[in-house]
C-alpha cells in the first residue's frame, strides 16, 4: 500500500476514534445532566468523574462536577472540580461565582489569597507564557532588523530598548507566574472534620480542625502526611486521604 | 508524645543495642607531643541504673594532648563529653610527667548488659589499645509500697491510673506523680522523664498541676503531680509504663552554711536519683454493638445538647439555620453530627463546625455545628425531630439526646433573607451571599486531552531558541558582508569567483548550438577577469602578454603558461576562421576550467 495512503488512512482512524470518544462522551455528559436535573447529585458526580478519569476534561465538564458534588455535600470536592475548571477558564464569571459561593460555604482555617495569587489566576499558564514570549520574540526581531539593515540602527534603537525592556518584565513575570503556579501546591480538605496534627503522627498533638473545603498551602510531606498552612500563623499535619492536591 | 517537663542532660532518647561488637576505634587528636605514654579507659559503675549517668574517663599518662579526642559513634551508648583534666608533675628520675583525662558521661536507656569496645589511638607511629570496658545496666527496683525504703527514699515516681478498664474512644486522664522527701531535700535541680509510651492512644501535653503534701507511710513527702490526657483509639490490653528516669535534688550540707536561711545560694550537695515507676496494664474495651444508635457517630463521653432554628416562617427555596451545640465532657474532635434520616423533605448543606474546649487538660467543652435547610414544598409544617446519640462509659450504656419538632411555616415563594453563614472567612459587608450557585452547562464544550503546560513541553522550548540561532546568524552574516566591504581585493576576488561559476555554465550551450563567436568571446572574458583579479588590474586590459610578463614571474607553471597560451590563441583565431563543431568547442572548456585552477593558484 502507498506509504501516503497508510498515513491518510491512520489519520482517518484516529479522527473517527476521537469522534466516537467525544460521541460517547457527549451522552455520558447528557445523562449525568439528566441525573443532577432529577437531583440525583451523587450519581451525577460519578457520571461526570467518570467522563474526566478517561482522560477527557472541559470548562464546563469540570463546573458540572464541580456543582454536582457541591449539591451532594461535598464541598471540597466541589472546589476541587472548581479549580480545576479554573486552570482551563480562569475568567469564566459563572465558574468564579460557584467558586466563591463553595468557598463561603467553609468555615474554620483556610488559605488567605492575597493580590499576587489573584492576579496570576488571571490567567492560564499558556496564556502567561504567550504574553511572556511575545516581547521576547519581538525583541530578537529588532535585533535581528538592526544586523540585516544597520542603517535602521539609529530609527529601531527606542524600539529596541522598550523591547528588551518589555522581554526582561514579560520573563520575570512569567517566572513568577510559574513559580506560583508550579510550585506552590495547594490542597484542599475533602474530608469533615480533619484534624490537623503538629507531627506527622496520629499520637501528635491536635494543631487545629481543619472543615471540608477549607484551602491550606502545602508545606512539606512525609509518608501519608502532609503539612500545610493557611498563610498566616496556623501550621498542621493533615492526612492524605483528608486532602487534594489541586494543582 | 510528651513527657514531663525536663531538665537538660545533654542525651537525646535513642535505642541501645545489648553486646556491642568490638571494634578497633582510631581516634583522631588535635596535636600531641610525644613522650612514653600509657592510655587507659575506665568507667566509674560496673552497674548502671536505668536512667542513670557513669563517667567514662580516658586517661593519657605521659602524653601532652592538645585537642579533646572525638570518640567515634558507639552503637546504642549515648556517650556527652564533660570535660577534661590535666595533672603535671615530676616524676622519681626526675623527668616531668603529664596526665590528661578527658571524661564522657554515658548513659543507657535500656536494660542489659553492654561493653564500651578496645579503643587504639596512633601517636605518631606508636598505636595504644585500652581494655573493652563491660557494664552492665540495670532497672532501679522502685520500693514495695508501704515499705521502710519507700519511706525512706528521697524521690520517688508513680503512675495512677483513674481506672484500668476504659473504652474505645475514652478519654482518661493518667496521673504521672513525682514524690520529693520533704525532710533531708532542700530542692530540686533537674528532672529528666520520658514520656509515657502508650500504644493505640493519643495522648496530649502533660501538665503540672499544683504540688501538694502527702504523707508516705509516717514521712512526709511533696508531691508534683503532671497530668496526661489519654484518648483510646484500640481496643485490647494498653501497657502504660514502665517509666525509668532521674531527678536531681539538692541535699543541705552537713556543715553549718553561713548563707542558710536567706535564700540567696543554693547551698547544698546536688544528687542524682533514678526513678521506676514500674508497668500497669490498661484494658481498653470495645463499644458494645447490642443497642447502638442510628444517630450514634462516635460521641463517648457525657453530653448535653441545645437545638434552636430560624428563621421559622420563610418561603420555598429560603434557608433555615439549625445550630446545634453539644457540650460535655470527651473527646469533642473525635465525633460528627451524625446524619438525620428525617431531613429528606429539605435539601441539606453540609454543616459548619466550631469546637471550644476549657482548662489546660481540654477535657471538656463545647462543639457547635451550624446546617442550613432549605425547604422544598410548602406542606413541610416542622423541622424533624432532632437525635444525638452518645456512649456514656460511666453508666455503660448509649444515650440518646432528642429534641422534639419544631413548628414553621413555609410559604410558597421565597421572601425571606437568607441568613448570615455562621464564622468562616472574613468578607466584605457589601458582598451579599449569593443565593444558590450557578446552575449547570447544557453543553460539555471542547473537550481536551490532557493539559501539559506549554513551558513543560519539549518543542516550545526548542521553539525559544529558533531566535537567538536568528540572532547569531544575522550578526555572522553582518560580519561577513561587513568584513567585503572593507576589503576590495576580496570582494573582487568573489565576484569574479561568481562571473566564472555564470560563465562556465553559459559555455556548453553556446558551444553545443556552435556559437563560436560568442563561445571565445565568454572563454576570453573569464580569462580576463580572473588574470585581471589576480594581478589587481581592471580586466579589460589583460592581453596575452601579462602571460610572460607577470603571471610566470608570480608562479605560473610552464603547463599552465601553455594552455593560457593555446586558449589565447583559439581566441583569436575565432574571430578570423570561426571553429564551428560543437565537438571541438566543448573540448575547449577543460582546457579552459584546468587554466582558471592553475590561475587561482597564482600569487595575489
Amino acid at each position: 500500500m502507498n506509504l501516503r495512503i497508510q498515513v491518510l488512512l491512520t489519520f482517518a482512524l484516529l479522527g473517527i476514534a476521537n469522534l466516537l470518544t467525544a460521541a460517547d462522551a457527549t451522552a455520558e455528559f447528557d445523562q449525568a445532566n439528566k441525573l443532577y436535573e432529577e437531583g440525583k447529585f451523587r450519581d451525577a458526580a460519578e457520571s461526570y468523574s467518570k467522563i474526566v478519569v478517561s482522560g477527557n476534561s472541559s470548562t464546563p465538564l469540570l463546573f458540572n462536577l464541580g456543582n454536582a458534588r457541591f449539591k451532594a455535600g461535598n464541598i471540597g470536592q466541589a472546589i476541587a472540580a472548581y479549580h480545576q475548571a479554573a486552570q482551563l477558564s480562569p475568567r469564566d464569571a459563572d465558574l468564579n461565582a460557584n467558586l466563591q459561593f463553595a468557598r463561603s460555604h467553609v468555615t474554620g482555617p483556610t488559605l488567605k489569597s492575597n493580590w499576587m495569587h489573584r492576579t496570576v489566576e488571571l490567567l492560564t499558564t499558556n496564556e502567561w507564557t504567550l504574553i511572556a514570549m511575545l516581547p521576547v520574540w519581538l525583541w530578537f526581531a529588532l535585533l535581528v532588523a538592526r544586523q540585516i539593515r544597520p542603517e535602521l540602527k539609529k530609527s529601531l534603537r527606542a524600539a529596541t530598548l522598550t523591547g528588551g525592556a518589555l522581554a526582561l518584565f514579560g520573563c520575570f513575570a512569567l517566572i513568577f507566574a510559574l513559580n506560583l503556579r508550579l510550585n506552590e501546591k495547594t490542597i484542599v480538605v475533602t474530608a469533615r472534620d480533619a484534624v490537623a496534627r503538629f507531627g506527622p503522627f496520629t499520637e501528635s498533638q491536635s494543631a487545629f480542625t481543619a472543615n471540608d473545603g477549607a484551602e491550606f498551602r502545602l508545606l512539606d510531606a512525609k509518608d501519608d502526611w502532609v503539612q500545610v498552612t493557611d498563610g498566616g500563623k496556623t501550621f498542621g499535619w493533615l492526612k492524605t486521604n483528608a486532602v487534594v492536591l489541586l494543582n | 508524645m510528651t513527657g514531663l517537663p525536663r531538665i537538660k542532660t545533654g542525651f537525646t532518647p535513642g535505642r541501645i543495642q545489648k553486646w556491642i561488637r568490638p571494634i578497633v576505634i582510631v581516634i583522631a587528636l588535635a596535636a600531641i607531643s610525644l613522650r612514653a605514654t600509657t592510655f587507659k579507659v575506665t568507667l566509674d559503675k560496673d552497674t548502671i541504673q536505668l536512667g542513670d549517668i557513669a563517667t567514662l574517663s580516658l586517661t593519657f599518662d605521659g602524653a601532652n594532648i592538645n585537642g579533646a579526642p572525638q570518640l567515634p559513634n558507639l552503637p546504642g551508648l549515648q556517650v556527652v563529653s564533660s570535660g577534661q583534666s590535666s595533672q603535671l608533675g615530676f616524676s622519681t628520675g626526675g623527668k616531668a610527667t603529664s596526665t590528661t583525662t578527658f571524661s564522657f558521661g554515658v548513659k543507657a536507656t535500656e536494660v542489659g548488659e553492654f561493653s564500651i569496645p578496645s579503643l587504639s589511638l596512633k601517636l605518631g607511629n606508636e598505636t595504644l589499645t585500652s581494655e573493652a570496658v563491660k557494664f552492665k545496666i540495670t532497672r532501679p527496683t522502685p520500693p514495695i509500697p508501704g515499705s521502710d525504703a519507700e519511706q525512706q527514699s528521697l524521690a520517688l515516681l508513680r503512675i495512677v491510673l483513674p481506672k484500668k478498664e476504659i473504652f474505645a474512644g475514652e478519654t482518661i486522664v493518667i496521673e504521672q506523680q513525682l514524690l520529693v522527701r520533704k525532710e533531708g531535700v532542700s530542692g530540686v535541680d533537674g528532672l529528666d522523664v520520658p514520656p509515657l509510651q502508650l500504644d493505640g492512644c493519643t495522648t496530649a501535653k502533660a501538665v503540672q498541676g499544683p504540688q501538694r503534701q502527702i504523707v508516705v507511710g509516717s514521712t512526709p513527702f511533696i508531691l508534683v503531680p503532671f497530668y496526661v490526657p489519654v484518648t483510646a483509639m484500640k481496643t485490647g490490653p494498653i501497657q502504660v509504663g514502665p517509666v525509668d528516669g532521674n531527678v536531681v535534688v539538692r541535699i543541705p550540707s552537713r556543715g553549718r552554711d553561713p548563707f542558710e536561711g536567706f535564700g540567696f545560694f543554693n547551698s547544698g550537695v546536688q544528687q542524682r536519683i533514678a526513678l521506676s515507676a514500674p508497668e500497669q496494664t490498661l484494658t481498653v474495651l470495645p463499644l458494645p454493638e447490642a443497642g447502638k444508635p442510628i444517630s450514634f457517630s462516635g460521641a463517648v463521653g457525657s453530653y448535653k445538647m441545645e437545638v434552636s432554628a430560624g428563621p421559622t416562617n420563610v418561603g420555598v427555596g429560603d434557608p433555615i439555620t439549625i445550630r446545634v451545640q453539644v457540650s460535655g465532657r470527651g473527646a469533642l474532635d473525635a465525633f460528627t453530627l451524625p446524619d438525620q434520616a428525617a431531613w429528606k423533605e429539605f435539601k441539606t448543606y453540609p454543616p459548619t463546625v466550631k469546637t471550644e474546649t476549657e482548662g489546660d487538660l481540654a477535657l471538656q467543652g463545647k462543639k457547635s455545628f451550624e446546617q442550613i435547610v432549605v425547604p422544598q414544598n410548602t406542606e413541610i409544617k416542622e423541622l424533624p425531630p432532632f437525635d444525638f446519640a452518645f456512649f456514656n462509659p460511666d453508666t455503660r450504656r448509649y444515650e440518646t439526646l432528642h429534641q422534639a419538632a419544631l413548628p414553621i411555616v413555609v410559604h410558597p415563594t421565597g421572601a425571606t433573607p437568607a441568613p448570615t453563614i455562621a464564622a468562616g472567612r472574613s468578607a466584605p459587608e457589601t458582598q451579599k451571599p449569593t443565593a444558590d450557585i450557578v446552575h449547570i452547562k447544557p453543553r460539555m464544550g471542547t473537550l481536551s486531552h490532557g493539559s501539559t503546560p506549554w513551558v513543560k513541553q519539549t518543542w516550545f522550548i526548542a521553539l525559544q531558541s529558533l531566535p537567538v540561532f536568528a540572532l547569531v546568524g544575522a550578526f555572522f552574516w553582518r560580519k561577513r558582508i561587513d568584513s567585503l566591504e572593507n576589503n576590495p581585493r576580496l570582494r573582487r576576488k568573489k565576484q569574479t569567483e561568481q562571473i566564472i561559476a555564470d560563465g562556465l555554465e553559459q559555455l556548453p550551450p553556446l558551444a553545443a548550438a556552435g556559437k563560436a563567436g560568442e563561445f571565445f568571446a565568454t572563454v576570453f572574458r573569464l580569462m580576463q577577469e580572473q588574470i585581471g583579479e589576480r594581478l589587481n588590474v581592471p580586466a579589460s586590459g589583460i592581453t596575452e602578454a601579462v602571460v610572460h610578463d607577470k603571471l610566470r614571474a608570480r608562479g605560473l607553471g610552464d603547463g599552465g603558461a601553455d594552455v593560457l597560451h593555446e586558449l589565447f590563441q583559439l581566441c583569436n583565431q575565432a574571430r578570423y576562421a570561426p571553429v564551428e563543431s560543437a565537438q571541438k568547442l566543448e573540448a575547449v572548456i577543460p582546457k579552459l576550467k584546468m587554466a582558471l585552477r592553475d590561475l587561482q593558484e597564482v600569487k595575489g
